[in-house]
């Protein structure tokens, strides 16, 4: 099983983000949040008492704004809770402007392996229109510092940004490369109500077209690739033996267990059964309703959530296609079976053994070739 | 529909209202009001001036329904007619009136006033023995005014003129009654001059109606003739006529014969509408009402139908009606194929309220099963299909609307074509007929030169213009009926600011040069997007054509060509891109929710693609080359 820790404070909001993140949250507010987080680890721990704990990936919002002694506290807990803590990965997001050499020494005192820096662009331009707090000089000054502490370390990259273009894209992924182990490059998403997406509806930034992009992540993909970081997922990068475990384990629903505010958690009655027959349940968005829920609980069963579903049969074996072809791994064939039509059979190769996955355009059109076989 | 869905509430004992002196009101049986106490009339007007809220005033004025009770445009009941401020349905009610010393029984017959209508009007005119002629005092004789008028006039209706509007401060009535005496040659001296609006002159038009329209004519005891002048289905007493009597007289109990198909009913209620559905014991020659007689199949009470005694029959039949030939087409399919049976059922339970509505089942590659109805213009198509989404929930897909042609094959067959698809080959054709219209614009002078280059623009004859006065226009021309249903209406609109006015009638066939334009996606025909069109339009409408698809098209997994094409040449080519990507949710913090649903998103808007060969097709894109105009 993987752990998913959520830590949802910011400075500040990014332009264009939506996830469970908070600005300006109160000391005590912090503590509070805290004290329900270890709770509900606590709680995940009697309940997973028989999983063999795999990796753990602290995200945000913000982890680094966290102390060196409250990231310790954290996995200190988890490694009381649960009896089969044994992580070969443990990952700490971070951002440029608030990480430091004592606080990264802290990290890898407390047991953490693999730091992931929010990068996002190495133009100072991109970085003010999405709202970031570094520029790109600091950007490179941490990495390489954490470069420094760590040996696996990876940033993030988004594209789509305003000033992109091909030339920039490589130079800043070909800047980064050289400092780290692994890059994901997401795509810029406009997600609704965000700052971004409202200022590009006003035509106040104005935003590569989609051609465009696909164009810019096409030309990622072959800049990375010669910079020998190879894709080994649909938005992630890696040197050979580097690649994420944990993000790894969702691609191929392996059990996780995600604690804190608006985290995700798949889990099955036994750790064998969960692919055949799962349960996804997500924890409540708000702050306050998550503290005060987790403070009323008695056990796991009993935490407040915002959903609940059960994942079995057909949709198993969709959402298995569905995450499993993001991967250079691919699906079993067999699953495939019956599904692929002749419109998109053009868009899967082997993977060897017996496996498919989608080929490079594949992957640029994935969307419509799930609608078409699931 | 119809009178049923008004809500209101008139004392709760009708019988017994004394309101109305000594007005027996269930009926008029035997001690029977005689015929000279009763007018039977419409009220006929060009499309806005009035004629449904002066139809409000009458009824208030009678106290037929009281202030409270009263609802603004009291016998446009349908929501579509509501919104659109305009009556489709023809409706009727029964006022009392005291006129001195006499009670006089008033049936209303409210009739709509669009062009399309006609046919439903002529139906309330032959229920009627007078009019009233409703014009604004704003805007003077319109094209409809007078092909209603006509109407009237064949239908031998007395037609008493109202000027309405006279509050507004451009009403020129003089001007417009000299136009009335001039272009009409009805008597307008001492006629009612009123505003609705306001409630003035009311009482006037009431007592000229008294005064002026002749009492109908009739034998109470004569073997039953009754005329059905409209009819509509009620979930719980089945079908219902409205009908005017001629002669005889009909009560609960009678067994009734339908003359056209010899069917015999037993008569469960008959009444009259006070404008909700009140029962009376009896109606008598010369009356208006309605007929329940469990009668379980609409087309059993078929419109223009006469209705007599099962015992003792009529020997003459009326004459009916007319049937209102359809002059539009359009294909009408459900969005969801699994609702062919639902519009099924929809489209019978229209077509026995509006008897212009006709269609037959049709079978398209792209669209599936569906239907090719026929209309009266396109306002009635309009408000068929508003009436079939609203009042039934359906989604639809209609095909651009087209004509009927009368074609003659080399072989000497000859065919009539409403549906594009069946065409036969350009080489198995000898000629091909185009219905015509001669239509009359009503314009400012300003105006003129405009509508003469549109009118020549769709292949217009011209034939006449007069100056009604210096500041009217009528311009007649014989024009393709194909160029009308088009864009005409609109372009009319745009270039006279909306000044001008139009009718038109049928007006014979003429030979032209048609061709069927046909659209090709990625190779493959698409059936529902296929046209006639004359050949030297073609070009234009086939890039303009190819161009809207172009846009309406999302980019799939490979290039799309869009081709447009006649008789196997192309002569317009766009091309919708191949996508190049999606849009990549990533699954951050194992939350993949997200995913799924932007994925049940795009499945959902795969369901409701059409597929023309491997091509995805949104709904939208059939719709949108209807909005292919000349000039883009």
């Amino acid at each position: 099983m993987e752990i998913y820790i959520h830590i949802p404070f910011c400075k500040r909001k990014c332009a264009y983000c939506d996830f469970a993140s908070y600005a300006g949250v109160s000391p005590e507010g912090r503590r509070d949040y805290i004290a329900a987080l270890k709770k509900e680890i606590r709680l995940a721990g009697e309940k997973f008492r028989d999983r063999r704990i795999d990796t753990v990936y602290i995200g945000g919002g913000t982890p680094s704004l966290l102390s060196g002694d409250e990231t310790a506290d954290i996995t200190d807990s988890l490694a009381a809770a649960f009896p089969l803590f044994s992580p070969e990965e443990i990952t700490i997001e971070v951002n440029p402007e608030s990480t430091d050499g004592d606080k990264l020494k802290s990290y890898r005192a407390a047991g953490i392996n693999r730091v992931s820096m929010g990068v996002q662009s190495l133009d100072d331009r991109n970085l003010v229109a999405a709202g970031r707090l570094h520029n790109a000089e600091e950007a490179l000054e941490k990495l390489r510092l954490a470069g420094e502490v760590f040996d696996n370390v990876s940033c993030d990259f988004i594209i789509g940004l305003p000033f992109d273009t091909p030339e920039a894209v490589v130079r800043e992924l070909n800047a980064a490369a050289a400092l780290v182990k692994h890059i994901s490059v997401y795509e810029l998403t406009l997600e609704e109500g965000t700052p971004l997406t409202l200022s590009a509806a006003r035509g106040e930034t104005v935003l590569p077209s989609d051609d465009g992009v696909a164009e810019l992540l096409e030309t990622a993909v072959d800049a990375l690739a010669a910079k020998g970081l190879g894709r080994y997922e649909v938005s992630n990068f890696a040197r050979t033996g580097y690649e994420s475990r944990h993000n790894f384990g969702y691609w191929t629903r392996e059990e996780y267990v995600g604690l804190g505010v608006a985290a995700h958690s798949f889990f099955g009655e036994s750790a064998d059964s969960a692919k055949a027959r799962g349960i996804r349940v997500s924890n409540p968005r708000s702050l306050a309703e998550y503290v005060a829920g987790t403070a009323g609980a008695e056990s796991f069963d009993s935490l407040p959530r915002a959903s609940q579903e059960r994942v079995e049969g057909r949709e198993a074996e969709d959402e298995e296609i569905m995450l499993g072809l993001r991967t250079l791994r691919g699906v079993d064939g067999q699953i495939l079976r019956g599904r692929i039509t002749p419109a998109v059979a053009r868009f899967f190769e082997s993977a060897g053994e017996g496996r498919l996955r989608l080929t490079r355009d594949g992957l640029a059109v994935m969307n419509s070739v799930l609608a078409e076989i699931l | 529909m119809c009178a049923i869905s008004i809500d209101i509430i008139l004392d709760s004992d009708y019988n017994n209202v004394n309101t109305f002196g000594k007005i027996p009101l269930r009926g008029r049986g035997e001690d029977a009001l005689s015929l000279d106490k009763i007018r039977n009339f419409c009220i006929i007007a060009h499309i806005d001036h009035g004629k449904s809220t002066l139809a409000d005033r009458l009824i208030e004025k009678t106290g037929t329904v009281s202030a409270r009770e009263m609802q603004e445009q009291l016998l446009d009941n349908m929501d579509i007619e509501k919104e659109r401020g305009i009556t489709i349905k023809l409706q009727t009610c029964r006022l009392f009136y005291r006129h001195g010393d006499d009670e006089y029984v008033f049936n209303l017959i409210d009739t709509p006033g669009h062009v399309d209508f006609t046919y439903e009007v002529s139906r309330s005119l032959a229920a009627c023995e007078g009019a009233l002629l409703v014009v604004d005092a704003t805007q003077g004789v319109e094209a409809q005014t007078l092909s209603n008028v006509y109407l009237a006039l064949d239908n031998d209706l007395e037609i008493l003129p109202v000027i309405n509007k006279i509050d507004l401060a451009s009403a020129d009535v003089e001007g417009v009654c000299k136009e009335i005496e001039d272009i009409i040659g009805l008597d307008t001296s001492g006629c009612p001059k009123v505003s609705a609006k306001e409630g003035i002159g009311i009482d006037d038009v009431l007592a000229q109606i008294v005064e002026k329209l002749p009492p109908p004519k009739g034998d109470p005891d004569a073997p039953l003739k009754a005329l059905i002048f409209d009819s509509y289905y009620d979930n719980y007493r089945g079908a219902i006529s409205m009908v005017r009597i001629m002669d005889g007289t009909v009560r609960a109990g009678d067994r009734i014969k339908m003359c056209s198909t010899g069917k015999v009913f037993e008569v469960v209620e008959v009444g009259v509408y006070a404008p909700s559905m009140k029962p009376v014991s009896s109606l008598s020659a010369g009356e208006v009402g309605y007929i329940a007689a469990s009668v379980k199949n609409v087309s059993d009470t078929a419109v223009g139908d006469t209705i007599t005694g099962a015992d003792r029959p009529t020997e003459s039949p009326l004459k009916g009606y007319k049937k209102a030939t359809p002059m539009v087409y359009t294909g009408i399919y459900p969005a969801d194929g699994a609702k062919y049976n639902d519009l099924k059922e929809a489209l019978l339970k229209l077509q026995l309220n509006d008897a212009a509505l006709s269609f037959e089942p049709e079978n398209s590659k792209a669209l599936g099963f569906g239907f090719r109805c026929g209309f009266l213009g396109l306002l009635h198509m309009e408000i068929i299909e508003e009436r079939l989404e609203r009042e039934f929930d359906l989604d639809l897909i209609t095909t651009a609307p087209g004509v009927s042609y009368h074609v003659t094959k080399t072989n000497g067959e000859k065919l009539i074509v409403d549906n594009p698809t069946n065409l036969p080959s350009p080489t198995e054709i000898d000629s091909i007929e185009e219905p015509m219209v001669k239509a009359v614009v009503y314009t400012p002078p300003e105006y003129v030169g405009q509508i003469m280059e549109l009118c020549q623009d769709k292949r217009g004859i011209f034939v006449d213009m007069t100056y009604i006065d210096t500041a009217r226009v009528q311009l007649t021309y014989r024009l393709p009926l194909n160029e009308i249903i088009y864009d005409f209406f609109d372009s009319l609109k745009s270039r006279t600011r909306g000044y001008a006015s139009l009718d038109y009638e049928a007006d014979g066939y003429e030979k032209s040069d048609l061709v069927r334009l046909d659209l090709l996606i990625n190779g493959d025909m698409c059936d529902a997007l296929s046209l006639i069109v004359h050949k030297d339009r073609a070009y234009a409408r086939g890039r303009g054509i190819a161009e809207k698809l172009k846009e309406a098209i999302p980019r799939q997994l490979f290039e799309i060509p869009i081709q447009a094409a006649i008789g196997g040449k192309i002569i317009a080519r766009e091309t919708v891109k191949a996508l190049r990507k999606d849009v990549l949710a990533k699954c951050y913090g194992g939350d993949i929710s997200r995913k799924k649903k932007l994925l049940e998103k795009q499945k959902e808007g795969k369901k409701r693609m059409r597929r023309v060969g491997s091509v995805e097709v949104p709904s939208e894109a059939f719709v949108s080359i209807l909005k292919v105009g000349d000039d883009n």
